[in-house]
């Protein structure tokens, strides 16, 4: 049986006001985290923390709505006084307790859980993702085992290239109740993006507990590593994406948590499609492809994407409204040049 | 909003008596026929799934021997968009052992044209038929929109055919004809309301799309089907004997071009964790959008004639590009 319909929402873009170090990467993602407005303009219900910026604390959530509740750690590891380290955010509901984190920083050597399949070179100046299930409190995100005091996590991969290799200067940040996206464009000539996927994004379709956590889930993330989306992502042969994963260090990762354990299995696409911009039918209806998710080894199947569905080809953070009704949001590769996209149903 | 829940359901095989057209059309009429289904379960036509069949034996191509049969569906599913309203369709195999000279054929485009032949088995569909008249004329069942033939098998004295399997459903028809020796192939044709666009727009009146397809002449139904870009079924190849797949374009005779969309590779691996079988949709592509195979999913390899069944319960039957002892790309049509 099916999970129920993700609904997903776009946050106001956030302009990264510095591509100096990741904490202004992380200024956008908690801007973006905390806006009380979607980008449509429609009310957003937030949750808090009682003291931003502090650890240990225990989040107040809101009753409805979609919105991650979001916090910062600017106590551990910073260069300067109240620069950002890290963010975390947990959704309103949920089973196994899920919460994300980015972190990086400028200075000194990169300690933490390092991503549990593949260990990617720790390095200042990177942004890094992950994933934690059953998890408590914030600690702090360079714990060897989790930032989230216990419970299971993916360690972290990268998921953005900082300056001065290629200057982060722009967020998109989409969300729903169980999945979190952010996309950073890292170029404003040629709009090249990199980012991640995570949350329960993964639909195994089974209440199997050998293919779904307890709560019929599988909590996973995408991270595109440091190289660049091309803009054939969903096609044959593409790499350097989301749902995709590279044994190789810097590289894209992709894995879900194995069901009722800490341990991660890797996943790949199930498929591969090669839509264009005249992928829609002759009144201009956008297609809705499922999107399937397999195993990386084995041929196995892992399960279905959530309301992220292939469809014509498009610039990313854009809206899809039909007769004044909203429908979606585009996920492309690109800022400025259409390219393979997923819509991400309202 | 999405058609009513399509189920299918498989007719017995049936052995062909002899390798020729005539032959395979008296095995598609026998098993279109059937008073029961191949699970034994009883079968009564113009009831549930079961398609209302008749024949041609008296045409003026080849008098006393079976030259079309041809049938029409249950229709027990409402219409979506215009409450009552089915649009009422016929499903056509055809062909002689002398050359037909008036066949309507199928084209697409415009200049590649399914070439009439001797001894050949051809496929077509109606839409809004009248009462049948003659395979062998422009119009078969007298009017209404009909797709042309199309090749619907690779030729009889290439392939040494002599099997025939069918499943139906409430709104379309698959036929796969098999063959033992010297390998075990298949070709498949069919068709019907077999698409779902998932939206009142750009549908028939009856928020439907009707067509055919086959999987054309001039090779077996390709065993990485799913992948492949020739010679499978649910896509058009645009040329002449090579697969096909037209969609009329609603409220018109003029035919549209399906394309399957995506490229998969399933092994007989692709299971779940917990050893479940998973049922990938699938959308082919065209001019009126993206739509999806009506319970017709991508399964794990397997072949023709296998049931799929869980906890003694029947799931589905599958389809496949070979129908025995060898896995490959396979589909599943579920009950």
């Amino acid at each position: 049986m099916a999970l129920p319909a993700l609904q997903w929402r776009m946050l106001p873009p956030v302009v990264v006001t510095s591509t100096a170090q990741p904490s202004f990467i992380l200024d956008a993602i908690y801007t973006a985290g905390t806006s009380a407005v979607y980008a449509d303009g429609s009310a957003r219900v937030l949750g808090n923390y009682a003291i931003p910026g502090n650890a240990g604390q225990v989040p107040t959530l809101p009753a409805s709505g979609f919105a991650w509740t979001w916090n910062y750690d600017a106590t551990t590891k910073s260069t300067f006084a109240g620069e950002k380290t890290a963010c975390y955010a947990v959704p309103a509901s949920g089973a196994l307790n899920q919460q994300v984190i980015f972190m990086g920083i400028n200075s000194a050597a990169v300690v933490g859980a390092t991503w549990k399949q593949f260990i990617d070179t720790r390095a200042v100046q990177y942004l890094y993702g992950g994933l934690a299930k059953n998890s408590g409190v914030y600690t702090a995100f360079d714990n060897a085992l989790t930032p989230f005091t216990v419970g299971d996590f993916t360690g972290f991969a990268m998921c953005a290239n900082t300056a001065p290799v290629a200057g982060i200067t722009l967020l998109y940040m989409w969300e729903s109740a169980e999945a979190v996206i952010v996309q950073f464009r890292n170029s404003a000539t040629n709009g090249q993006t990199v980012g991640a996927i995570a949350g329960a994004f993964i639909d195994p379709l089974s209440v199997n507990l050998a293919n779904a956590e307890t709560d019929g889930r599988l909590y996973g993330i995408s991270a595109t590593g440091v190289v660049i989306m091309p803009g054939t992502w969903l096609g044959t042969g593409a790499s350097g994406c989301f749902l995709f994963h590279s044994n190789s260090v810097t590289d894209p990762h992709f894995g879900t948590f194995t069901p009722g354990l800490g341990t991660i299995a890797l996943a790949a696409r199930g498929q591969t499609f090669t839509p264009t911009s005249g992928f829609s039918s002759r009144n201009g209806d956008l297609p809705e492809i499922p999107y399937q998710i397999n195993a990386l080894t084995g041929g196995g199947y892992f399960g279905q994407l959530r309301q992220m569905f292939v469809t014509r080809d498009s610039l990313t953070g854009i809206a899809w409204e039909a007769l004044g009704v909203q429908k979606g949001y585009l996920l492309g590769a690109s800022t400025v040049a259409a390219t393979d996209a997923m819509l991400l149903t309202y | 909003m999405a058609l009513p829940t399509s189920n299918w359901r498989k007719l017995a095989p049936v052995v062909l008596a002899a390798n020729n057209v005539n032959a395979a059309l008296d095995a598609i009429y026998a098993a279109g026929t059937a008073l029961t289904y191949a699970d034994g379960s009883a079968r009564t036509p113009g009831t549930d799934c079961a398609w209302t069949w008749n024949r041609d034996t008296a045409n003026a191509l080849q008098v006393g021997a079976t030259t079309a049969a041809y049938c029409t569906p249950p229709t027990v599913f409402p219409a979506v968009t215009n409450p009552g309203v089915v649009i009422p369709q016929a499903m056509l195999w055809c062909g002689s052992t002398v050359l037909p000279t008036a066949t309507l054929r199928y084209a697409f485009p415009a200049a590649q044209i399914d070439a009439r032949a001797a001894g050949m088995l051809y496929v077509g569909q109606c839409k809004n038929p009248g009462a049948y008249s003659d395979w062998n004329s422009a119009t078969p069942f007298t009017s209404g929109q009909f797709t042309g033939c199309a090749n619907a098998v690779v030729a009889f004295a290439t392939a040494t055919w002599n099997l025939l399997y069918m499943w139906e459903s409430q709104e379309g028809i698959i036929v796969a004809l098999g063959r033992t020796f010297p390998q075990i192939n298949t070709s498949w044709s069919g068709g019907g309301a077999i698409l779902d666009l998932g939206t009142a727009s750009n549908a028939e009146t009856d928020g439907r799309l009707y067509g055919v397809f086959t999987s054309g002449l001039n090779n077996y139904c390709s065993g990485s089907f799913w992948s492949s870009t020739t010679d499978i079924p649910f896509n058009e190849g645009s040329t002449a004997g090579r697969e096909r797949f037209g969609i009329f374009q609603p409220g018109t005779a003029t035919i549209a071009a399906y394309n399957r969309f995506g490229v998969y590779s399933p092994t007989n691996t692709l299971l779940s964790r917990g050893g479940e079988v998973p049922l990938i949709p699938i959308s082919c592509f065209g001019l009126m959008g993206a739509a999806r195979l009506r319970e017709i999913w991508l399964v794990r390899d397997a072949f023709t004639n296998q049931n799929f069944t869980n906890g003694g319960l029947a799931v589905g039957y599958i389809v496949g590009a070979f129908f025995a002892t060898t896995a490959v790309d396979a589909a599943v049509l579920t009950v």
